[in-house]
């Protein structure tokens, strides 16, 4: 942590205060009306990488918390508009769409937005054991080699957490969370 | 063991004991039950505080995810904590999120986050929190049926320990109070004993409370008080009885205990068929001695009589004082009649030796009477009056000796009584009367004196001689009142005659020793002369040798001082009584009168003859008259007058009369010599 960056910070201070709180309240309302209607799939999907951030716990503690976001489609800009700037546990949270390399080295998560199977494969093949946390939206993702995945069930959206994925990437996953989701082996989910 | 009467000590210690210890305990457990309650109370709602912060961690992540599945499993956990009623999740817009109810139609959890005050329901709401973030809240409610079951157990608990600490306590009062009321029951019974069986050895053992101790210490104290004044007064009591069975003067039994042990020993006689004896014994004199020595040398010489006569009485036999000069002993067991005489003659025999008394020699003897059982009388109060008859017969005939009871003494004792009786009365009256008789010069035959002579003229008895009531008026005492009264109307008499002889007539006048051993005879003398008028020299006081018993040197003062006033003196029966010669010269006699007894047979060359006539020398030679009495015969006269007796007086020359003034007459008429023998001769 530089000086500078401190102070850049600390001038955005107020800012990024009041953007938290806007955020806060649209979360509010809308993960209040998620069990009543699923109008907007992309912003609870936002909302729970959000908070999946709470419970995982990376090896290497950092100010910054980027998530890099690959596949096509709105959810990108779904992820970016209603997360960029706001800080998860003190960090503060970047979104990059579409990572190149040099960036996806600096990425703590990495949400697959509708992504085929084989790019999903590839990609995590590359990177693997580097504390990743990878989320994805699709079925098969967690069958892909995905650490999270978040699939609707009807109204809800369901968490799937691939363990050994996890404890390959060296990430910690709160227990709090895992008794919310379904835990899946490789091969396919299991509960 | 413990006896708990109504009211008794025991009692009210137990039951301080046991209300004291029902007070505490029943104070203890109501503070306790109500701490407990403020306490159980606060504890549960910490508890509840903990279990919604534990809940709240474990729902954030539900809440994170909107899994309200999830967050009503978590809920579910309460299912654990049976007094939680509900918990009710709100998320961050305050939105019910999850719930849990405990009861199937449980009462539902508000919609929105509200506090719900109820007092029976105490309820906590706690928010969700991650780090600093409020994810939303959690409301926990519970009721206290759980907290009052407990109470109700506690409050069970506690009655039941106040119950048996009640009997700890009780049982524990029991202890308790044997040591305080044992010593006061120990300090009742030995009152009890000390007051009811009168028991002075009753103690009671110090110890216990101080009080307790102090108390007995006192009560012993007290008792060891009683103690002594009990035998203090149980010795004083024996004193008592003591003097009231025995003489003080001699120790000997009294007249109570004697006639005690004489009623005894009389029925233990009859029950053995054995003879028993009674000697009375009473000495002779003794009133001349206490009269004229007082009575400390009287008494003096009692305590003397009293230890010769115990060497003499057998350790069975009984020897009391009665009183006065009055001794009785009773003879247990005789064998014999002549046993009692053997008895009485020894105790005579060791009273024979004279005493010494407060420097005063002096010869006493006595007079016993003896009864005997059951020959003479079958009763302690007939054997007791017999002796006391035979005592005064022994008296009668000349003292100094011992007489058996004989039928004939029977009335005698009550006679002399009434004699006694008689004379006081008599005196009280007035019946006494004096008479003279004539005195006549034996050779000029002029009257010269006349003998006063007491005469009791009782109303219906009629005249009674001098020798049956002297005697009883000296026993008595009376002999004093009887003497005086003789000697004033005497002089009074004599000073009468005065006037009509133109020589000097004498009255003689007896004194009996008694009177004369009087302390202030003189000065009585003397009194009497002055206010009569009459002239001492025209007196003659007659004594009788007895006067010597008293002691002649004593006898020889009083004579000297009467000497000194000019009053003539005589010793009147001369040689019946005493007749120790050796005294005679040594008193200061003016005359000897002759006994008439030694004029029985007078005649010239008889043994009476020589007598008289040698008696008449004695008194020539010593420087006394002679005054023969009893003359009867003209030979008698005549012989006296050959002897040279100075005086004569008996019937031959005149009788006694109680007109003295007639003799005078005649003698003044018969002219001045000699007729009055020859007149006698004449009437004879």
């Amino acid at each position: 942590m530089s000086l500078g960056e401190t102070f850049d910070t600390r001038g955005t201070c107020s800012k990024l205060r009041l953007r938290t709180a806007v955020w806060i309240l649209l979360i509010a309302a809308l993960s209040s009306k998620l069990p009543a209607q699923l109008q907007d799939e992309q912003t609870v999907k936002a909302a729970f990488v959000f908070n999946l951030t709470k419970y995982v716990e990376w090896p290497r503690a950092d100010h910054e918390l980027t998530i890099g976001v690959i596949g096509e489609g709105l959810m990108g800009e779904t992820l970016k508009r209603l997360l960029e700037g706001r800080k998860s546990e003190e960090r503060l949270i970047r979104v990059v769409l579409s990572p190149n390399n040099e960036q996806l080295e600096s990425c703590s998560v990495l949400y697959f937005a509708q992504s085929p199977s084989k790019r999903v494969q590839s990609m995590i093949g590359r990177v693997q054991n580097k504390s990743i946390l990878t989320v994805g939206d699709t079925d098969s993702f967690i069958g892909d080699g995905g650490i999270i995945g978040l699939v609707r069930t009807g109204d809800a959206v369901q968490i799937q957490v691939n363990l050994e994925a996890a404890q390959a990437a060296h990430l910690n996953i709160s227990s709090h969370l895992l008794n919310l989701s379904k835990i899946v082996r490789k091969g396919g989910p299991k509960s | 063991m413990i006896h708990l009467r109504r009211n008794s000590l025991a009692q009210r210690i137990v039951a301080i004991v046991m209300t004291g210890t029902a007070l505490a305990l029943g104070t203890m457990m109501a503070a306790f039950l109500l701490l407990d309650n403020i306490n159980s109370q606060s504890s549960l709602i910490s508890h509840l505080t903990t279990l919604a912060d534990v809940l709240g961690q474990n729902s954030a992540a539900a809440l994170d995810f909107s899994d309200r599945r999830a967050a009503a499993e978590i809920l579910n956990a309460l299912r654990a904590e049976p007094p939680v009623v509900r918990g009710c999740l709100y998320d961050q817009s305050g939105a019910l999120f999850a719930e849990y109810q405990r009861d199937a139609p449980g009462p539902p959890c508000p919609e929105g986050l509200t506090h719900i005050a109820d007092p029976n329901r105490p309820t906590v709401v706690r928010p969700v929190m991650r780090h600093d973030e409020r994810l939303g809240d959690l409301l926990l409610q519970s009721d206290l049926r759980e907290l009052r079951e407990r109470w109700r157990h506690l409050l069970e608990i506690a009655v039941l320990i106040l119950f048996i600490a009640h009997l700890v306590g009780g049982f524990s009062g029991l202890i308790l109070q044997r040591s305080v009321s044992k010593p006061i029951r120990d300090l009742a019974a030995a009152m009890h004993a000390v007051t009811v069986e009168s028991c002075f050895d009753a103690r009671v053992v110090v110890s216990g409370s101080a009080e307790i101790e102090q108390l007995a210490m006192g009560f012993n104290a007290m008792v060891e008080e009683l103690e002594q004044r009990e035998s203090a007064r149980r010795k004083a009591e024996a004193q008592l009885q003591y003097q009231a069975m025995n003489d003080v003067l001699t120790g000997l039994p009294n007249r109570r205990l004697f006639a005690d042990r004489l009623t005894k020993i009389l029925a233990l006689a009859e029950r053995e068929k054995r003879s028993a004896g009674l000697l009375y014994v009473d000495l002779d004199g003794f009133k001349l001695v206490n009269d004229s020595l007082g009575h400390s040398t009287g008494d003096a010489l009692l305590v003397q009589v009293a230890e010769r006569l115990r060497l003499r009485v057998r350790e069975a036999d009984t020897l009391a004082r009665l009183g006065g000069d009055e001794f009785t002993v009773i003879l247990a067991n005789i064998r014999a009649t002549e046993e009692a005489a053997l008895v009485a003659r020894s105790l005579l025999e060791i009273l024979s030796t004279p005493f010494t008394v407060e420097g005063h020699q002096l010869t006493i003897s006595a007079s016993i009477g003896i009864s005997l059982f059951p020959d003479c009388a079958t009763t302690a109060a007939d054997l007791m009056q017999q002796a006391d008859s035979a005592m005064y017969a022994a008296k009668r005939n000349g003292r100094n000796r011992v007489m058996y009871f004989t039928p004939e003494l029977g009335s005698f004792v009550r006679e002399r009584l009434n004699l006694e009786n008689q004379l006081r009365a008599a005196m009280a009256r007035g019946e006494i009367d004096v008479h003279y008789q004539p005195e006549f010069e034996v050779t000029s035959r002029r009257l010269v004196r006349f003998e006063a002579l007491a005469r009791w003229t009782h109303p219906t008895l009629g005249s009674i001689p001098p020798s049956k009531f002297i005697p009883v008026a000296e026993e008595s005492g009376l002999i004093v009142g009887l003497g005086a009264y003789v000697l004033e109307r005497a002089c009074a008499e004599a000073r009468t005659w005065q006037d009509h002889v133109g020589y000097p007539l004498q009255v003689a006048v007896n004194v009996s020793s008694i009177q004369f051993a009087r302390e202030h005879f003189v000065e009585e003398v003397t009194e009497i002369l002055r206010h009569t008028g009459l002239q001492p020299n025209l007196l003659q006081l007659e004594l009788t040798e007895s006067v010597m018993l008293t002691g002649a040197h004593r006898a020889a003062e009083t004579m000297k001082k009467l000497k000194a006033l000019g009053v003539g003196l005589a010793i009147d029966d001369f040689g019946t009584g005493y007749s120790c010669l050796s005294y005679l010269p040594t008193l200061p006699f003016d005359a000897m009168k002759i006994d008439r007894s030694f004029l029985k047979d007078l005649r010239a060359n008889t043994g009476n003859g020589a007598m008289v006539h040698s008696l008449v020398t004695l008194a020539h030679n010593i420087g006394m008259r002679v005054i023969v009495e009893g003359v009867e015969t003209p030979e008698q006269m005549h012989l006296i007058r050959e002897f040279g007796g100075n005086e004569a007086q008996g019937y031959l020359l005149g009788k006694p009369t109680p007109d003295p003034m007639s003799v005078l007459a005649k003698q003044l008429t018969s002219g001045e010599r000699g007729d009055v023998a020859d007149s006698a001769n004449a009437t004879r």
